[in-house]
């Protein structure tokens, strides 16, 4: 068994009294691609934030790279690429100098932006303004930021979405390599059956806020091979009672 | 603000026998009203200048980049302030400068003012715009607790825009009485402080 480099212990975050993630507890293992699915709202988006130490648990703990989420948040951001909700960029600033303005707050000098660009397939349009770019665009410069830096772990929110086939598809062979070819970790949530299914080697299916099942996804496409889509659906609309 | 000043200067002219525009030809008068102009200027600006860097900065989506990384949260905020603050301050000490070397040199030249100019009259000035710039960098401040608190840009502005009007009309009301400068310049101060320590604890304990 590998190293655990993520891991949540019932943990539990309310807004207004109200728990929004309840007791949720699991562990990801250093070199794998762990795929959160889960409905809008299900609570996938706070999960990762709750890791990542944007929030801060109402009750139990979260860590990365055996780093608490709350006590020593700047040592895992530093040492952790991210996406989360919709990116922003500075929007009057071109690619490159977003991409550099990052590497600035992240502390490192010397990385070639333009082979980042390249790689999630934004070749030339370094000195472009974001402002010009597409959805899809922007979806991938996200990317490329959370990655240039070269962060042992990737927290991932809906990294596909605004992405046509061909850029999910590339981004999936990209996410593959980074785990493949540089050890990175991936912890990534999405609400897309397809998406998760293909990527994933460990799947945690999250519904209103509780983690009702956790499965390597070789058992999974054994166990199911003609029906995986109405497995996941059943677990996603009917939660613990179904799973 | 020059224009300002030599049209305040010449009011007197326009009806010499009226005795309340002998005010007017008072130099540390004029100063006084054009460094309060130039104040509540400047200090609409910071909160202008606030609002963008920090209110802006700290609401819904952006505020995710800016938490994102690995830096001091405080430190963060306690840079975009002093820069607001510092950018203010020295702009309008620039800006005083400017109009008071241009004005004090034409009134030696060809005066409009009855009053003597004397090296006296010219600290005297210089001091008052000094008190007033750094007041209108710590209305600025003050103005963007409340749009922060909000999560506001309209609010800060507004809150900037009332704030002004109040220390204005108390100082207008006491140019020549130095305690109440200083009572408001010490009040004024006091709430800067606490509305940063304040500003600093809420983005410390942000969550987004």
């Amino acid at each position: 068994m590998n190293q655990i480099v993520i891991s949540a212990n019932n943990l539990t975050k309310a807004f207004s009294g109200k728990e929004v993630i309840q007791n949720c507890t699991f562990s990801v293992e250093q070199g794998s691609i762990y795929g959160f699915l889960g409905r809008n709202g299900a609570g996938k988006t706070t999960m990762l934030k709750l890791l990542l130490g944007l929030l801060k648990p109402s009750a139990g703990t979260a860590s990365v790279l055996g780093l608490d989420s709350v006590r020593d948040n700047k040592a895992i951001l530093r040492r952790t690429g991210s996406l989360i909700e919709t990116p922003i960029f500075y929007e009057h600033l071109s690619a490159a100098d977003n991409l550099l303005l990052h590497l600035a707050y992240m502390g490192i000098e010397d990385t070639d932006v333009e082979s980042t660009l390249c790689r999630v397939g934004l070749p030339g349009t370094g000195s472009q303004p974001v402002s010009t770019f597409s959805l899809g665009m922007r979806q991938r410069l996200a990317i490329a930021r959370a990655i240039i830096h070269r962060p042992e772990v990737l927290i991932l929110d809906e990294p596909v979405n605004g992405l046509d086939p061909v850029g999910m598809k590339a981004m999936r062979i990209l996410f593959r390599r980074l785990v493949q070819e540089e050890g990175m970790t991936i912890l990534m949530s999405s609400h897309l059956l397809s998406e998760i299914e293909q990527i994933a080697d460990r799947v945690g299916v999250i519904v209103d806020g509780t983690v009702v099942q956790e499965a390597e996804m070789a058992d999974i496409r054994k166990q199911h091979p003609s029906n995986m889509e109405d497995y996941f659906i059943s677990l996603i609309q009917g939660g613990a009672d179904h799973a | 603000m020059l224009g300002f000043q030599y049209l305040m200067a010449a009011i007197p002219h326009m009806d010499p026998t009226d005795p309340d525009m002998e005010l007017f030809s008072q130099y540390f008068f004029l100063m006084g009203i054009t460094w309060l102009v130039c104040m509540a200027i400047f200090a609409i600006l910071s909160a202008v200048m606030a609002s963008r860097f920090v209110v802006e900065e700290y609401s819904g989506k952006r505020a995710i980049l800016l938490l994102s990384y690995p830096v001091n949260r405080e430190k963060v905020l306690c840079a975009k302030l002093v820069l607001v603050f510092a950018y203010t301050v020295g702009a309008m000490l620039l800006c005083g400068a400017v109009i008071q070397a241009v004005f004090f040199l034409t009134e030696s030249l060809f005066p409009l003012c009855s009053d003597q100019l004397t090296i006296e009259v010219i600290l005297q000035s210089l001091g008052f715009l000094l008190c007033c710039s750094v007041l209108s960098g710590l209305l600025g401040v003050v103005s963007l607790w409340f749009g922060f608190h909000k999560k506001s840009v309209s609010m800060t502005i507004v809150a900037s825009v009332v704030l002004v009007t109040i220390v204005c009309q108390i100082i207008s009301a006491a140019l020549t009485f130095l305690p109440i400068m200083v009572i408001v310049f010490g009040v004024t101060g006091i709430f800067a402080i606490l509305a940063m320590q304040n500003l600093l604890r809420q983005v410390k304990n942000m969550e987004v």
